[in-house]
């Protein structure tokens, strides 16, 4: 019987092994439409004005800058259309444009009905647009449309009825992925932004002392940030929305560094014609004959963040030392000051500067300083609340030694309405109580401030903030020693007369009298805790001093 | 024999194949094509609108023709806008290009050449007005836009912008819908959350060297608003709201609701027993269950005035609508009449005449806090009273009344009883409404007052909606369009066919994908995923594997299989591919 089989496939191979081939072919054939069907592996388009993914089932038939075409074995097709809209248009919103697209699109297919139109959140990058979907007896059609600020983008997906469901998922992800990129803005020429490679200093007796990393916090502006920087550096004062640094053990020459968050875009901080920037703190240099040399220098900084580095240096002429004799001498000194600057996000910024005098900054010490982390924030104040009290802390550090913090614990009563939540504030707290929506301001306004200034420094400064032009006035006078809550107080008071409302308009132009009470508690180590209790044409009375005194003082291990 | 059966196998081999390249190589071009989009031209009239009789056409004289001054303004508003918060959905916008959106925000702002006066500290004189405007707009323009941009304000469509003049200023107000903004957490202070509140923006333009430019702004949420006019009706203190302005505006939201105090109940129900049968509740219908709903009124005997927005609407989804009166009147509905598209109007003809429609008021003689009426059906049963005061005429009349959706198409009465106005989809679901005015309503009842009833032409629902929307279910069974055999096994997934309860509409199988379409008849209720839920508990409980679950798409997996389950449009489209 097998033999038998043999013999007739001996006898007709001429035909038998065609025919396999054939079968063969037409099993390939399908594997590849098949696997192209459900091939999931993308392949990206990356054109100068878009971008986009699109699965292995979908070929390129056409990628300019403003049409693209893709087809798909079944003949179904994606066409995605880039069109500028005149400055006219170009501030619409979509919603004023789709009546008009939707003439367009009908009167040019008017064998095409619409089966439905709604409204959607486009691509990944959520863009309000529409979907319609029109049918005529072969065919369906998705018309997709969204607009990015001069562009409005129509996307055209169109298939056999039969396919149109089975590609669905595809042509989703084609829209998903679809970026509309922005326009890009030269900053080279607007900015006039040179860049060059900053030259570091050689200074190998700074790279030899230099030790570990450490690690900060700063917060301020609506920033948090976490960041490293040479051990050597020591802190000057616990505040947490400034911080100063100076390095150890420099003989005869000095590095310093400031830290801030500041709420400036890093563009404007770099423009030289901008009101705030990097290069003003230094203009006068390059005139000044005192200072010779002058050099400065930008570039960018390898960072996770948008970063550049500015540098400058300069011989300053007039620089002092003792000779020999113990005699003032000048000499020339070379200084260099370094700024580090990251772009937080688009409206803030961390700037990190640092000043050596007699002494070069090498990039070993720049390279240690980093960004860990950042965070976005409302306010800095965790404020809790227990029973009818807000619970809020100040901080500062004892010494400079940095080892103790001493802690404020305040436990003011929830009537209060804390202000100033988007300062953040260790040193400072700011409270409100009893809105008055006719003079648009609190009745009452306590202050909480840290110092380790004395308490005539401390009355001076707020006297001269007194306004002596409206009115009656008293300068602040020592008043009384109280004991509130257990606590010992060095009680001040005094008042002026101030005009309310806003510059320029008859709003509330009303004068009033501020009733001051200033109490000043002693720290344990040099310094006051300052309660400055404001009337705003309000008596003082004793239950607000005494609500306003409930705190705890203690001092703890860093 | 055996030789002949062999060729004529290959030969069929051969045909299948030269099929299959066919059929994928085939260029069958679509003759679908959007190759001409223009804007500006006269399109804004859809297509629909040309269904009807040319002589009913209502798009001439409707709207006040906008100034070139009016245009200009609405243009810089939309621009300042613009330029203050960044595009719509403006997320993750590059520092760069909020560098060049400031410089060019700041480049709007007014600054007049201040006149020197070396005497003072300045070096300018400092008693001029220009010295004075620059202090005002130098210190707003920039600080408000920080500080609006510390919000991350996300929007995504313009509400309406109005436009006022007071002597050399023009203030312009743009109330943004639905805005998305940071605002701080109740459970932790320091972080933010997003919120959602409608926001209002009012620029105040002052001309410099023949153009307008930024010299103050402020906004306020709505929030504030609602607060606002509480505290306005509570007879509390007006001045919380007062930011700043220098001059008397009548956009400045400090209304008087003395006239609308003076209108009495009685007066009030007059008007509600006058005008009770002449509002009708529309409903649009699908298979016997509600689509939508909206209300209108008789404006002339036998015709029905309600928003082109509900006709379309129901067009797209709907089979049929109805219209019915308090007193439970049914009405038949004979067709369409007209519509406009651009002012939110269509016009709907009963089956045999109903005397009784109502009377219209006079749009000129209308002032701003004048009381207004509304009388509307929200639920289908019965009638809702609602009053207010004017707070804004334009080609709109807008009030401080509330909509909410089903109220569009009802009609605005003045303090007579006379309609002034139809509440526009446009504003519902806001705190303000917003009534296209009488002008239309005016002629729409002198077009048709001269026409005899029967030879009023309206052109039915179902030819409307077959001529532009119709959507065409095949009789056939359309799930033969799925082998037998094929079918049996891919039923079995997920138990579908008991899971889904769903009409199915379409189904397809290709190269061992089946796809089925089924429609949604109350998508506006349920959402299709949710119509879902058994068939997708089905698949976990047999195995297969969650891949994704959003809230429009949801993959499963097993070794065999991959389910792609869709929402689009008012379809749940289900794909199941055979890996």
């Amino acid at each position: 019987m097998i033999k038998k089989i043999f013999n007739i496939l001996k006898k007709y191979k001429s035909i038998l092994i065609p025919a396999l081939i054939i079968i063969l072919i037409g099993i390939i054939v399908l594997f590849i439409i098949l696997n192209s069907i459900n091939n999931s592996s993308l392949k990206t388009v990356d054109k100068k004005s878009y971008s986009f993914k699109y699965d292995k089932s979908w070929k390129i038939k056409e990628a300019e800058e403003d049409t693209i075409t893709l087809k798909h074995n079944s003949n179904s097709e994606i066409e995605i259309q880039i069109i500028n809209l005149n400055s006219e248009y170009e501030y619409f919103s979509i919603d004023e444009l789709i009546d008009e697209i939707l003439y367009n699109i009908g009167n040019e297919n008017a064998e095409y009905k619409l089966l439905s139109k709604k409204t959607d959140t486009i691509t990944k990058y959520q863009f309000k647009g529409y979907k319609m979907l029109y049918e005529n007896k072969d065919n369906q059609v998705m018309v997709t449309t969204f607009k990015k600020s001069d562009k409005l983008v129509i996307i055209n997906y169109k298939a056999k009825i039969e396919y149109f469901d089975i590609l669905l998922d595809s042509v989703h992800n084609i829209i998903y992925n679809f970026n509309l990129k922005e326009d890009t803005f030269s900053l080279k020429n607007n900015l006039k932004l040179n860049t060059t490679e900053i030259n570091y200093s050689k200074e190998d007796s700074l790279n030899k002392v230099l030790k570990d990393k450490e690690t900060y916090e700063i917060a301020s502006n609506n920033y948090y940030v976490k960041y490293t920087i040479p051990s050597n550096f020591k802190l000057n004062s616990l505040t947490s929305n400034y911080s100063n640094f100076t390095f150890e053990n420099l003989e005869n020459k000095d590095i310093t560094m400031n830290v801030s968050i500041m709420s400036v875009n890093i563009y404007e901080y770099l423009n030289k014609d901008n009101s705030l920037n990097v290069y003003d703190d230094y203009k006068s240099y390059k005139t000044n004959e005192d200072y010779k040399n002058f050099n400065e220098s930008l570039s960018v900084l390898e960072s996770n963040y948008d970063s550049y580095i500015y540098k400058n240096s300069y011989e300053y002429t007039k620089a002092i030392k003792y000779n020999d004799n113990y005699e003032m001498e000048e000499y020339n000194r070379k200084d260099e000051n370094i700024m580090l600057i990251y772009a937080l996000n688009k409206n803030h910024i961390l700037t990190i500067e640092i000043s050596a005098k007699g002494i070069g900054i090498t990039e070993k010490l720049i390279n240690m300083i980093d960004i860990e982390s950042s965070k976005n924030y409302v306010s800095y104040i965790s404020s809790d609340k227990e029973e009818g009290y807000i619970l809020s802390s100040l901080k500062r550090f004892e010494d400079y030694k940095k080892e103790n913090v001493e802690t404020i614990n305040i436990k003011i009563p929830d009537k209060y309405t804390e202000l100033d939540k988007g300062n953040n504030i260790y040193e400072y707290r700011h409270y409100g109580l009893n809105y008055d929506y006719d003079m648009e301001m609190y009745d009452y306004e306590i202050n909480y401030t840290l110092t380790n200034s004395n308490v005539e420094q401390q009355v001076k400064n707020i006297n001269n903030t007194f306004s002596t032009t409206y009115g009656d006035y008293n300068y602040l006078t020592y008043s009384s020693d109280l004991t509130l809550n257990g606590k010992k107080f060095k009680v001040y008071s005094g008042g002026y007369t101030n005009l309310g409302g806003i510059l320029f308009t008859n709003t509330n132009r009303i004068r009033y009298y501020i009733n001051k009470k200033v109490l000043f508690y002693e720290l344990s180590n040099e310094g006051y805790l300052i309660i400055e209790v404001n009337g705003n044409g309000k008596e003082i009375s004793d239950e607000i001093l005494n609500e306003v005194t409930n705190f705890e003082y203690k001092v703890e291990k860093y | 024999m055996k030789k002949y059966i062999l060729i004529s196998i290959s030969a069929l081999f051969l045909i299948i194949f030269i099929c299959i390249i066919y059929a994928y190589n085939a260029n069958n071009e679509f003759s679908f094509k959007i190759s001409n989009v223009t804007f500006g031209e006269d399109s804004k009239k859809n297509t629909v609108t040309s269904s009807f009789n040319d002589a009913y056409d209502l798009s001439a004289s409707i709207k006040s023709e906008e100034t070139d001054l009016e245009k200009n303004i609405k243009q810089l508003t939309k621009k300042t806008t613009y330029l203050l918060l960044g595009d719509f959905n403006n997320k993750n916008e590059t520092s760069e290009n909020y560098y060049k959106r400031h410089q060019e925000y700041l480049d709007l702002r007014y600054k007049p050449d201040i006149p020197k006066d070396e005497n003072t500290f300045s070096g300018f004189d400092e008693d001029s007005q220009e010295y004075k405007d620059d202090i005002v707009s130098g210190f707003t323009v920039p600080s408000i836009f920080l500080q609006l941009n510390e919000l991350d304000i996300i929007y995504n469509s313009y509400g309406d912008i109005r436009i006022t003049q007071n002597n050399e200023i023009i203030i312009s107000s743009i109330t943004l819908p639905n805005v998305k903004m940071k605002s701080q957490s109740n459970d932790n202070p320091m972080e933010y959350e997003m919120i959602e509140t409608n926001l209002i923006l009012y620029y105040y333009f002052k001309e410099l060297n023949g153009e307008y430019k930024l010299y103050y702004l402020f906004g306020e949420t709505t929030e504030d608003l609602n607060d606002y006019i509480e505290v306005l009706e509570n007879n509390e203190t007006k001045s919380m709201m007062a930011i700043a302005p220098t001059y008397d505006s009548n956009l400045s939201t400090i209304y008087n609701y003395d006239k609308l105090n003076n209108l009495t109940d009685e007066e009030i129900n007059n008007i509600y027993n006058l005008n009770e049968n002449k509002i009708v509740y529309l409903n649009a219908y699908y298979n016997n269950s509600i689509t939508s709903s909206a209300n209108g009124f008789f404006i002339n005997d036998g015709l029905i005035v309600t928003t082109w927005h509900f006709l379309e609407k129901a067009l797209i989804e709907a089979q049929y609508i109805t219209a019915s009166a308090n007193n439970g009147n049914n009405y038949i509905i004979e067709g369409i009449v007209t519509a406009n598209p651009e002012t939110d109007v269509a016009v709907i003809k009963i089956e045999n005449p109903s005397e009784n429609h109502v009377n219209l008021g006079n749009f000129k003689e209308l002032q701003v806090e004048d009381p207004a009426i509304i009388i509307s059906s929200k639920l289908g049963s019965g009638l809702t009273v609602q009053k207010g005061i004017i707070t804004s005429l334009d080609n709109y009349i807008q009030t401080s009344i509330p909509l909410v959706e089903s109220d569009e198409g009802s009609p605005l009465f003045d303090k007579g009883g006379n309609v002034i106005g139809i509440n526009t989809a446009q504003s519902t679901n806001s705190s303000l409404s917003l009534a296209t005015n009488t002008e239309i309503l005016k002629e729409i009842q002198d077009k048709f007052n001269n026409i005899e009833f029967n030879e009023i032409y309206a052109i039915s629902f179902n030819e409307l909606k077959e001529k532009y929307y119709y959507i065409n279910y095949n009789d056939e069974t359309i799930k033969n369009n799925i082998p037998k055999n094929k079918w049996k096994k891919y039923s079995k997934i997920g138990n579908i066919e008991q899971n889904i309860k769903l009409e199915l509409i379409k189904a397809n199988y290709k190269d061992n994908v089946v796809s089925l379409r089924y429609k949604n008849e109350i998508s506006n209720y349920i959402s299709n995923m949710q119509l879902a839920i058994t068939f997708k508990k089905q698949l976990l409980e047999d195995g297969y594997k969650e891949v994704l679950n959003s809230s429009t798409k949801c993959i499963y997996e097993n070794e065999e299989y991959k389910i792609i389950i869709m929402d689009e449009f008012d379809y749940l489209i289900i794909v199941m591919v055979k890996l």
